[in-house]
Formats: structure tokens, sequence, C-alpha cells
């Protein structure tokens, strides 16, 4: 098990962060349109499924599972979009993008990042997510 | 005040409530000097709640991935609440005064930690000045946050501070250029 890459965008659809671990074969395209292409994608998964629900329940969408690879995501509230790659088979990816999330919080959101001007510390946040998702059991 | 937001964030230290107390009142006395107009400075007190807010909410999500996606007011005032006001102003809080079809409630926050060891002179309120304004404006910048506009006003009422929220709309994520839903 294992796991490949990371996305982080903001409600408007911008790239905040991208990082990669064991991922072995690029798409090809510039960044800045593949990020595009992800959240795009995002965005569609998200309207087709309201269209097609069967009822009026408050629904999100999880995640998509190819025989290679299992594209989990996270929307909260406020709109930051987290989409994680991993293994079809890894376990306890909610939790992990929760976590992420957290870290997103604390280093972005935090005034002591904010004391600095308006940048985001890349680095830290860098070190901290790394630190998250290396230390997660379905990372191998 | 990002003093005491980092406190939040930290939360592995407390900041003593009469410290924060102390530098809220001595930061509304200098607002009052240099704008001289207590509406002025309620306007002031407003924005910087909401600035607070905004960044709030996103903290809020991260540490409370219980908390289910509201779908009314009453859900709206139940996380506020139960939820929100404990978590940040360490007090208790109770939703009221329902109108308009559940659009527009009052909370009561009991023992405002702002008004402690503070008396407001009266001729300030009646001029405009709402002194806990900012939590007023806290609530709008974090609902705002998470997609519901609404207008919040805050009212000194004795020991307790009322919150009147006045519920607007729901607002919808733009889209990126070129993109149509």
């Amino acid at each position: 098990m294992t796991i490949f890459n990371i996305y982080i965008f903001d409600r408007e659809g911008q790239c905040l962060y991208y990082d990669e671990w064991f991922r072995t074969k690029q798409s090809g395209l510039p960044p800045i349109q593949e990020y595009q292409l992800v959240f795009g994608m995002m965005l569609s998964m998200k309207s087709f499924s309201e269209r097609l629900s069967t009822n009026d329940s408050n629904q999100t969408v999880n995640s998509f599972r190819t025989s290679a690879y299992k594209m989990n995501f996270l929307e909260s509230a406020t709109g930051v979009k987290i989409l994680l790659n991993s293994d079809p088979a890894a376990t306890g990816m909610p939790d992990l993008l929760q976590k992420i999330y957290q870290a997103w919080v604390e280093t972005v959101n935090s005034p002591v990042a904010n004391l600095l001007g308006e940048g985001i510390d890349h680095g830290f946040l860098q070190s901290k997510i790394r630190d998250v998702v290396t230390k997660h059991p379905a990372y191998v | 005040m990002s003093k005491n937001a980092k406190q939040n964030l930290a939360d592995s230290k407390k900041m003593s409530a009469e410290l924060f107390c102390l530098t809220y009142g001595s930061l509304v006395t200098e607002l009052l000097r240099d704008y001289e107009d207590p509406k002025e400075v309620t306007m002031q007190l407003d924005k910087m709640g909401f600035n607070m807010g905004t960044r709030l909410a996103d903290d809020f999500l991260a540490k409370n991935s219980n908390v289910p996606r509201c779908t009314d007011c009453r859900q709206i005032a139940e996380v506020l609440c139960k939820n929100a006001i404990p978590c940040y102003l360490g007090t208790t809080a109770n939703s009221s005064n329902w109108v308009g079809g559940d659009r527009e409630f009052t909370i009561v926050i009991e023992n405002n930690p702002l008004n402690e060891l503070v008396q407001v002179p009266p001729n300030l309120l009646a001029a405009g000045l709402s002194y806990s304004q900012v939590i007023a404006g806290a609530i709008r910048g974090a609902l705002e946050a998470v997609h519901f506009k609404v207008y919040a006003t805050a009212m000194e009422n004795g020991a307790n501070t009322e919150i009147r929220i006045r519920f607007d709309s729901v607002l919808k994520d733009n889209l990126p250029a070129g993109e149509d839903d």
C-alpha cells in the first residue's frame, strides 16, 4: 500500500499545495493544467452526483476508485478541498484527510503564519504534511 | 485579539481571562480615541471580528470534525451555542426570540468574558457603541466562510450579551471561469 500524491485547493480553485511520494508516471501536462483538470473533475463529480442523487439529503463525494488507485476527497464547509491519491486498498483515508486539514489550518491559518506577511510558509506546511502522511500506516 | 486566536489554535496554553478582557478594553479605548465616533468604533470592531471569524471557521471545523453540515438556522444556532461559543469564549449561550420563520434569532451569551471588569459609560452606549460587536463580527465572518450570509449586532443587557442574528441568504461557491454547473 502506498500514498501517491496530494492536492490542496482553496475555494476559488487555486492549487495551494502539491506533493507526491511514489508517483512513477507523470501526466505529461504542465502542472497548472493538471491542477485545473483535477479540480474541474472534482467539481463535475460533485454536480453529477447531486443531479443523480435519489433523495434530497446533503451528500458529499468521498472517493472514486480504479484498479490502480483511489482518489480520496475532503471538502470542508469553508470550501477548502483536499484530494489524495492512494493505493486502492489503503484504509483510514478519511482520518488522514482530516489530519491533513488540521495541519493545513494550523500552519496556513494561524496568526503566527500571517504575521509574517500574506505568503504561506511553504516549507513549514510541507514538513507538517509530510510528517502526517509518512506516519500513516497506509504509507509504506 | 490575535493572541486569543493563537491560544485557541495552540490549545496547549490558556490565556488568562482577565488579561484578555483588559487588553480588549484598552483596545476599544484606543479605538475610541482614534475615531472619536462610537458608531465608527462599532464598525471597526465588527470588521476586526469578521476577519477573525473567517479564520476561526476553518480552525473550528478542523477541531470539530463531527459537527454536521447545517441546513437551517436552528442547526446554525445550535452549533453556535453548543460548540463554537463554549470553545472560543469559554462560556455558555442560548438561542431565543425566533421570528420571521426562523430567519432571525437572538443568542444570549451568559457571563460574556469581554464584559467582566468593564463598565461601559452609558453615554457611549447611547451614542452607538456596541462594546462586544467583535463577537457579532466573528459570528458573521465565520458563517460567511461556510456560505451563510447573516447580519449580526451585539447588545449589552446587564450581565448578558445579546447577539441578534438575521439570516440573509446562502452564498454560492463561485466557479472558475468557463465552468457552469
